[in-house]
């Protein structure tokens, strides 16, 4: 062996284990999250924070007491808050303690990943008062809307907690209406959810059957959620249970926030009216509060590009018809109009597990004021949030964000007991926030169907069982939380029946609604 | 067990050391002590729970509170006892002031010396956080301080159901 083919080898070598190197730095790259804490959208119904956010001030060494009537209430309830023995003659600030929730993503280009909830303490004023020349106060307030469980309060004096009280804020849970026909809509409200995990999931039974998870973490405690009255004509029993993850948690009471445990109403079924119409319930419209859209990646813009596009609609099922118009492209030249989206899956993969694919959707011509306005049609395929990208000579020029919904293809009126039937559907997406959708049959938990493989296209194979006549089957949002998983993001894989008012994918413009299907079931 | 509480203990000195200067604590901390709490057998106006003197800081109003207390001196590795020990007791916001008492417990075969005191959490005693400063002062004029973290909850009813 000559030096220099010893020479070339070594250099293999260490190329191989350099590039070895790299790969396995990439890979980590792409696993590891780039937390995004998102802040809340408003949500209509939400209660505001219940006061100025204040400084709690720091403990004093001889701290006493508040006395608070009463101290377990629910919001809006007249309380007195009353301290003696404090500095004589100083301004009193009641600091009522509570926090700020808010869910963290990592938005990349190619998908979101959700990694859970941020939860920030904070003080706010409740009241002020004076303390008398013997050191007592009293001030009367009402009990905030706001996250349940124990608050802290704090009786502040120029910087210093001289006193602390507490008061348990309590969850209250209704239903409307409380009789009617099977498939009628059963709105449940909710208000006082906790804000620590353990109190920040309430999980959904229905005659003791799972239909999923509940929170109200943007929206301050508050709630309201619809599941639909299944089973036989007579009395149902629908749980609120504590949870502190997705299932309830059964011995609530000996946990350390027992005041989560479950609340039972009773609901009557009154007949089987037939099964009633195809339902698709759409999440509360909310301006999203970040930017990042999956494919949309302004750094592969063209740098000395001044054009910018619009699109007449941000949001449309597969195949929607939508214009694009432009402004500042190359006067007179040709224009390619781009569908950017991903092909991959989660499944069978090791290193990159899908990539970017770009597919044509239109061609025109820029005017001569560089101007352009041209139809196209959203192509057939994965939901969630797409690039549409405008090229001239092989330069990106600009592009404009859409958003697939997902939509209701077909589902069977009439199925045997005991045969199988396929419900379709399209635009299901592939990021952690809108890949998946879970499947409640009468109200429990059976499974849940992906549509990242099959592109956007969810065939759910079910199968008709009960008695004959209506049977109810509701397709809901689903946080999935495999591949990549990360350390305990509460609500993933379970059905997120608080999707409408509290989700993740909110604040990133995830517009996902739960499609609500009956079939009849016939001997 | 030995090593869960070397554990504890190395946590509760490092918590020691890093606690703050609270209004007039003292400069040098030359003590260790390893602080806990477990539920008293005489509950007053709380249901007695299925076990007694098992460890949690979660007390319902009218619980026993059993504090609990084993330290050294960090000179000597002396144990803190009536023979070294001014003084010790438990502060907590709105109550007097709880004398910590050196004894023996457990059954005579397995009797185990440590500083105890009890508190009833009084009915009316503010729900949620609140920090127990353990005070301990030695003959030779050192000091041993921990502030512990407990939660007051309120008995629950359960809820019927509607």
């Amino acid at each position: 062996m000559t030096r220099a083919t010893r020479t070339k080898q070594r250099t293999r070598r260490a190329f191989t284990v350099v590039a070895a190197a790299a790969s396995v730095l990439l890979l980590q790259s792409v696993a590891a999250a780039d937390p995004t804490v998102v802040p809340a959208p408003f949500v209509p119904g939400t209660p505001p924070i219940p006061g100025a956010i204040t400084d709690p001030g720091k403990p004093a060494e001889n701290m006493k007491t508040l006395k608070t009537t009463p101290d377990v209430a629910v919001a809006g309830t007249a309380v007195k808050l009353s301290g003696t023995g404090l500095p004589a003659g100083k301004d009193v600030t009641v600091v009522w303690m509570t926090a700020y929730v808010r869910y963290v993503l990592d938005p990349k280009p190619d998908s979101v990943d959700y990694l859970g909830r941020k939860v920030d303490k904070i003080g706010v004023v409740l009241a002020t008062a004076k303390t008398d020349g013997s050191g007592t106060f009293t001030v009367s307030v009402k009990a905030p809307k706001d996250f349940g469980g124990i608050h802290d309060i704090y009786a502040v004096v120029d910087g210093v907690q001289v006193a602390k009280g507490g008061f348990l804020l309590e969850r209250t849970v209704t239903i409307s209406p409380k009789r009617g026909p099977v498939g009628t809509p059963i709105k449940v409200t909710v208000v006082g959810m906790g804000s620590p995990t353990y109190e920040s999931v309430g999980a959904v039974l229905y005659d003791n059957r799972y239909a999923g998870a509940v929170s109200a973490n943007t929206t301050r405690g508050v709630t309201t959620f619809t599941i639909r009255a299944a089973g036989p004509v007579g009395t149902h029993w629908i749980e609120y249970a504590g949870s502190s993850h997705t299932v309830p948690y059964l011995n609530m009471e000996q946990s350390p926030v027992p005041w989560t445990d479950g609340h039972r109403l009773k609901f009557t079924v009154t007949k089987d009216a037939g099964a009633p119409a195809l339902w698709v319930e759409q999440a509360a419209r909310v301006r999203p509060t970040i930017s990042a859209r999956t494919t949309v990646i302004d750094a592969d813009v063209w740098s000395e590009s001044k054009a910018s596009a619009q699109i007449d609609s941000q949001k449309g099922t597969i195949l929607s018809k939508v214009n694009v118009s432009a402004t500042g492209l190359t006067p007179s030249a040709a224009v390619d109009l781009l569908w950017s989206s991903v092909v991959g899956n989660r499944v069978n993969c090791t290193g990159q597990c899908w990539k970017f694919t770009s597919q044509p959707i239109g061609r025109a011509t820029a005017g001569a004021d560089g101007s352009l306005r041209t139809p196209v049609t959203i192509p057939d395929g994965l939901g969630g949030w797409h690039a549409i990208q405008l090229v001239q000579a092989g330069k990106l020029m600009a592009q404009v964000p859409y958003f697939v919904k997902r939509s209701f293809v077909s589902a069977p009126k009439v199925v045997k007991a005991g045969q199988p039937f396929i419900v379709e559907l399209k635009g299901v997406g592939w990021t952690q926030l809108d890949n998946t959708l879970a499947v409640t049959y009468d109200n429990s938990y059976i499974g849940y169907a992906c549509g990242f493989n099959s592109n956007g296209y969810v065939r759910v194979q079910l199968f008709a069982t009960g008695g004959p006549g209506t049977h109810l089957i509701d397709l809901y949002p689903l946080l999935y939380t495999q591949q990549p998983a990360y350390p305990y993001p509460q609500l993933g894989m379970v059905p997120l029946l608080g999707f409408a008012r509290d989700a993740p994918g909110l604040a990133a413009g995830y517009d996902i609604p739960a499609i609500r299907l009956a079939i009849k079931v016939v001997e | 067990m030995r090593r869960l509480s070397l554990l504890a203990g190395i946590v509760v000195a490092l918590g020691a050391l890093v606690t703050p200067a609270l209004a007039q604590a003292p400069q040098k901390l030359a003590v260790f002590l390893y602080v806990d709490t477990v539920n008293g057998s005489r509950p007053v106006g709380a249901k007695l729970r299925p076990l007694s003197c098992t460890q949690t800081n979660t007390f319902k109003r009218g619980e026993q509170v059993v504090f609990r207390i084993w330290g050294s001196e960090a000179e000597t590795g002396a144990v803190l006892s009536t023979e070294n020990v001014k003084y010790a007791y438990v502060k907590l916001p709105g109550q007097p002031n709880l004398k910590l008492n050196w004894g023996a417990h457990g059954s005579p075969a397995n009797r185990v010396w440590f500083w105890t005191t009890p508190w009833i959490v009084p009915a009316d005693y503010p729900l949620g956080a609140i920090t127990a400063r353990i005070v301990f002062k030695t003959e030779a004029n050192t000091f041993g301080l921990y502030d512990y973290q407990m939660t007051i909850v309120p008995t629950t009813a359960k809820k019927k159901p509607r």
